[in-house]
């Protein structure tokens, strides 16, 4: 059967990846969140996944009002993107690798014969939400990938607890996958984030609001299924209108159970959104003993 | 506000080249089609992400086509658009 080998939390920022061209002049945390991607890059690498199942929002670039999917398997061929505009505005290079049919279908028919009514979709072009993780993650583009979007900016939205409980469902719909594969799990979100909203740029003056402090010592040492349950969109929103893009990482909560990461770092800085990254090793996923 | 109809223009608007040249070069014309108000026209025309923020577009959106109609991301564009918001609250913004 299929084994879950590495679940990474990572953010999205359109403007990390340009951030590689100009290392000798980086200010200290845009230099920190580089090298966190850096070093889950090598980890990621180390834990030799055959498919990568990326879990991110769309920002609202595929997916729109018209016709608003909450969780979405990707089934096509391939997994290509960004977005022209996004490759202009932030000089985003292009990804391109293979989705892992055989387990988006699995994800999807086992899914659905449980109580998560996921769509799917065979025409989509991956934004930065998932181009800018996996350029950072496996630059080579050459492991296949099951893209699963999340709605995270177009209310209604789900409350934290669907997120986990879809992360839970996700883990065990992976470890029943018949087949003899290593599966890593990315999935990209954020912590407070205003982008387009009047206090866009108030981490200039305050890297880190209080709810980023206290949900980061959470996360590490608070109750989670309290946590879980306090991630409305009314309450994240309340933080910024961007932060209900925290309940990405609320589905990687339901995919880890009770363990804490093994590694995690939070870099903040006057010229950056605050970045956490959170990793959950092989061993702690699974047990020494497995 | 239609808040609907606007983001709907401003999505068709940053997300294709053709309409962003289109809206540019005669926003009345581009924005015929679509079932919008005076004021909403007029927002959407001079580019005014105050109002259209203050009406409940989704501030995402605003950020996208106020970029892309400035041509790419820079520090000094993310100032003045944070400027034009100044005191403001985002409210609602469910469609």
């Amino acid at each position: 059967m299929a084994r879950l080998v590495e679940v990474m939390c990572a953010p999205h920022d359109p403007t990390i990846p340009a951030t590689r061209h100009r290392r000798a002049t980086l200010p200290e945390g845009e230099m920190r969140t580089l090298e966190a991607f850096e070093l889950l890059q090598a980890r990621l690498d180390a834990a030799r996944p055959d498919v990568i199942v990326m879990v991110s929002g769309d920002h609202l670039n595929q997916w729109f009002m018209d016709d608003m999917p909450q969780f979405l398997i990707g089934k096509a061929p391939r997994a290509r993107g960004p977005f022209p505009h996004e490759r202009h505005a932030f000089g985003l290079d292009d990804y391109d690798t293979e989705i892992e049919g055989a387990l988006a279908r699995h994800l999807l028919n086992k899914g659905i014969e449980g109580h998560f009514d996921l769509s799917y979709s065979n025409e989509f072009t991956l934004d930065h939400g998932f181009v800018v993780p996996l350029s950072l993650l496996r630059p080579e583009q050459d492991t296949p990938v099951v893209p699963l979007f999340t709605n995270v900016m177009a209310p209604p939205i789900p409350p934290g607890r669907r997120f986990h409980e879809l992360g839970h469902a996700v883990r065990e719909l992976i470890e029943g996958f018949d087949a003899d594969t290593r599966v890593a799990v990315v999935t990209s979100g954020h912590m407070t984030n205003n982008i387009g909203g009047p206090e866009m740029l108030d981490f200039a003056e305050q890297p880190l609001t209080d709810w980023d402090t206290s949900t980061w010592h959470r996360l590490h040492h608070g109750d989670i299924g309290e946590l879980v349950d306090e991630c409305t969109f009314d309450h994240l929103y309340s933080h910024g209108h961007g932060t209900p893009g925290f309940l990405d990482y609320v589905f990687a909560l339901g995919l880890v159970g009770d363990e804490r990461p093994d590694w995690s770092e939070l870099t903040s800085g006057p010229t950056q959104l605050p970045a956490a990254f959170l990793q959950w090793t092989d061993r702690t996923l699974n047990g020494a003993a497995r | 506000m239609n808040r609907y109809g606007v983001n709907k223009v401003m999505y068709d608007v940053y997300r294709d080249n053709d309409n962003a040249t289109a809206f540019t070069s005669d926003p009345s014309a581009y924005l015929a089609p679509y079932d919008l108000t005076d004021e909403e026209s007029k927002a959407l025309t001079n580019r005014d992400v105050r109002r259209l923020v203050e009406g409940g577009a989704h501030p995402f959106l605003v950020f996208n086509f106020a970029l892309c109609l400035a041509g790419g991301f820079s520090i000094e564009f993310c100032l003045e658009y944070v400027n034009n918001l100044r005191g403001l609250d985002v409210g609602d913004i469910t469609t």
